[in-house]
């Protein structure tokens, strides 16, 4: 048979001179990458590496020369940059309160969701998940009206009815607590949902077992279903954190593009932001500004981990 | 049928095919998009405020377009505090920069650090001796580094005083007697508190009326050097100290931010306010219930002798350096800003008073304004014009103002902190960051 005869189905078949043709199969299907590969080394490594290098740079405006100055942009951060010191505090306020108020009160809601008490769950899911995908413009105006310090403002205006005097809900002391309410209002019905997924996969034979073993109600859900959500935590924990460190809008739109009374309102990004373009272009420090936040969220992540795994149901 | 089947090999090849059209298509377009008939030339300018927007639009209707019917004119608004980092970009991307950029006071600066790499060309020579045709202090001396003029601003920018008339008769007191501005709250502060309302409002968490009390006094945050005054001077302390005393007492009362301040000023939570002439803009804008019951006058001075006020705020038009049509930009410009049909349609427009003096002699800016109880704005404007103290404003001016803010403005107001240290705190932010 000719070598550049018709197969069957219709290919060709291998030509013995042709290089292409011995490394078709081989290399084809990175052929097929090259464009997504081509987006990925373009717009995202590249860029990566680039501010990596970046950050050992003093830059004093997008136009020019780059100053090496070797680690001096992270010593300056780890040693001398209070206000880095306190958007990474802030960002570890805003965690805890993820951790300690935003899963507790998401596994509550999931929990009720999936027992018979709540009636219309589908609707009930909806009305909970629908402030995660709201736009965060949308939510940071929402809660700019109810926080306004003035009479006018929702919160303020249902407090006066009791007797009490207009609260500024975004002062100082108080910008934290408000931010983690909102945070709660968007993100505890998303989370809800991670655990009722969870909830709905434990083993129905499991809990009946341990239903004819006479296990109370508390040793059931204690023994039973939490070390089957003990992924649900790990991932809620984990992204929590993540996000926690890298909120933005929220923040930003709630303090009118600023960062707050006396930086209440700080983070990490935040500060990345204003140095890098909006105050300053100073971009070598901002690019350490990002390199040293991913540091910090990868420990932090470990030390998570690590927690998780010494934890025994 | 088995030919009808796409082997690899010619789906890669029409993949290829279709890549490369793909790819040249828009070159292509590009090509026949540019390759242009005779002429024919687009001015691409961006903008922040609503305001001048509008006056753009209304400009380029009636004036512009019928002495350039060959020049397409693109105006793009972004919201303030989005337009810098969004010109950072272009910039250094090298590509999609604008022609023309009104830029607001204050932020010229953060693109001039590197003498060397100047976004912006200067305007010197283009303006000429139509330098002599404007004021100075609004016109042009906000957009000036290194003593060359980078943008002209259209407007005239003395901060005034305004006061609710209406309320002061109420109360049976003389808003206009007050010479100096402790005699303002000596003399009107407890009556007005008393009536259950704040006399004057103050930002706490922003620098800017701080800079007015401050530079009103005689202060200058930098020198023309660009060494920073401000933390060893005080004057500065004083009028920071001063402030928080009025706040204190209760004599005045927090501004609010944003849509806060008007609520406020609807609600009569306080009975006077200062502002430039742009701010009247506003006032009309979202307190129109408050119409005929305003009046305004000079500020009270800080000490006899003192400025009669300050200028605030202005956006002057600037050309970028990456231009290639530099010429037709400074046209626009001129047009706009240096005509006096040009600066009429803004005062139409925005009640904005021309800094292009050949302007002043006509007629029209000397109506009466119901909403300020029959009064001629520009009749105070004008006076105030010549009687303003320029600001001295460095390259790192907005940087300077961020560490004011954060750390003397609200570090005093907002928690009591001492002034001077406050002040010293602040400038050592600015240098860590510089």
């Amino acid at each position: 048979m000719s070598t550049s005869s018709i197969t069957a189905t219709g290919t060709r078949a291998p030509q013995a001179g042709s290089w292409w043709s011995r490394h078709e199969r081989r290399f084809f299907p990175y052929v097929l990458l090259v464009p997504f590969l081509v987006t990925l080394v373009v717009f995202t490594a590249w860029p990566a590496i680039d501010s990596f290098r970046l950050s050992f740079h003093r830059v004093r405006s997008l136009q020019s020369e780059r100053e090496y100055v070797g680690l001096a942009n992270y010593e300056r951060l780890l040693t001398k940059d209070k206000r880095f010191r306190t958007a990474i505090v802030n960002g570890a306020e805003f965690a805890l309160g993820t951790a300690f108020l935003q899963m507790p009160l998401a596994l509550a809601v999931a929990l009720a969701l999936n027992s018979a008490v709540v009636r219309f769950k589908t609707m009930a899911r909806l009305a909970f998940f629908a402030p995660y995908i709201t736009s965060a413009i949308v939510v940071a105006w929402i809660f700019t009206l109810i926080y306004f310090k003035q009479s006018y403002g929702l919160l303020n205006g249902l407090l006066a009815h009791f007797g009490v005097e207009p609260v500024f809900w975004l002062s100082k002391d108080l910008a934290m607590p408000s931010l983690i309410v909102l945070g709660l209002w968007t993100w505890v019905g998303h989370h809800s949902l991670y655990f009722l997924a969870g909830l709905q996969a434990v083993p129905e034979e499991l809990k009946e077992s341990a239903r004819i073993d006479g296990a109370s109600g508390w040793q059931l859900f204690r023994n039973v279903t939490l070390p089957f959500l003990r992924p649900i935590f790990i991932f809620v924990i984990l992204t929590g954190s993540i996000g926690s460190f890298s909120l933005f809008s929220q923040p930003y739109l709630l303090f009118e593009s600023g960062s707050g009374p006396l930086d209440a309102g700080l983070f990490p990004l935040m500060y990345l932001f204003f140095m890098g373009f909006r105050d300053n272009t100073r971009m070598g420090y901002a690019s350490a500004i990002g390199y040293l936040l991913t540091l910090i969220i990868l420990a932090i992540t470990a030390v998570q981990l690590l927690l998780i795994r010494l934890w025994k149901v | 049928m088995s030919a009808s089947k796409l082997s690899r090999r010619d789906f890669l090849r029409g993949a290829a095919g279709a890549t490369a059209v793909a790819t040249l298509a828009p070159v292509a377009g590009a090509v026949s998009a540019s390759a242009p008939q005779q002429d024919e030339i687009v001015l691409n300018m961006w903008n922040f405020a609503t305001n001048r927007f509008e006056w753009m639009g209304n400009f380029i209707e009636e004036l512009w377009a019928p002495a350039y019917p060959n020049v397409t004119v693109n105006v793009e608004i972004t919201p303030h505090n989005d337009l810098w980092p969004k010109l950072q970009a272009v910039f250094a991307g090298g590509t999609g920069i604008p022609d023309i950029v009104d830029v607001g006071t204050g932020r010229l600066g953060q693109f001039m650090h590197d003498p060397d790499n100047e976004p912006f060309i200067p305007l010197d020579d283009r303006l000429g001796d139509q330098l002599n045709d404007l004021t100075i202090v609004s016109g042009t001396k906000t957009w000036t580094v290194r003593d060359r003029i980078f943008g002209i601003g259209n407007e005239v920018n003395p901060v005034l005083l305004y006061y609710r008339h209406d309320l002061f008769d109420e109360m049976g007191l003389d808003a206009e007697a007050p010479g100096t501005w402790q005699e303002f709250v000596d003399q009107l502060g407890p009556a007005v508190r008393d009536a259950g309302t704040g006399l004057f409002p103050v930002q706490t968490q922003n620098w800017s009326d701080f800079f007015i009390q401050y530079h009103q006094a005689g202060g200058q945050f930098f020198d023309t050097e660009g060494n920073v005054l401000v933390h060893e001077d005080p004057l500065a302390a004083e009028v920071l100290a001063w402030q928080k005393a009025q706040l204190d007492s209760g004599v005045y009362v927090e501004q609010g931010a944003g849509v806060a301040q008007y609520a406020l000023m609807n609600e009569g939570a306080y009975v006077s306010i200062w502002g430039a002439p742009w701010y009247q803009g506003f006032m009309k804008q979202r307190a129109p219930d408050l119409a005929g019951k305003w009046k305004m006058r000079y500020l009270p001075v800080w000490a006899e002798g003192g400025h009669l006020t300050v200028p605030r705020g202005g956006t002057g038009m600037c050309i970028t350096a990456a231009s290639e049509i530099a010429d037709t930009a400074w046209d626009f410009i001129r047009e706009a800003n240096l005509t006096v049909e040009g600066s009429l349609l803004a005062f139409r427009r925005m009640n904005l008073f021309p800094s292009y003096k050949p302007a002043w002699d006509e007629e029209v800016l000397y109506r009466t304004d119901d909403y300020f109880s029959g009064q001629k704005p520009a009749e105070f404007i004008a006076t105030a014009a010549e009687a303003m103290a320029p600001a001295i404003i460095d390259n790192y001016w907005s940087l300077l103002i961020d560490s004011l803010a954060r750390i003397a403005v609200q570090g005093v107001m907002l928690e009591g902190s001492d002034p001077a240290a406050a002040l010293a705190e602040a400038v050592d932010d600015f240098e860590f960051n510089k």
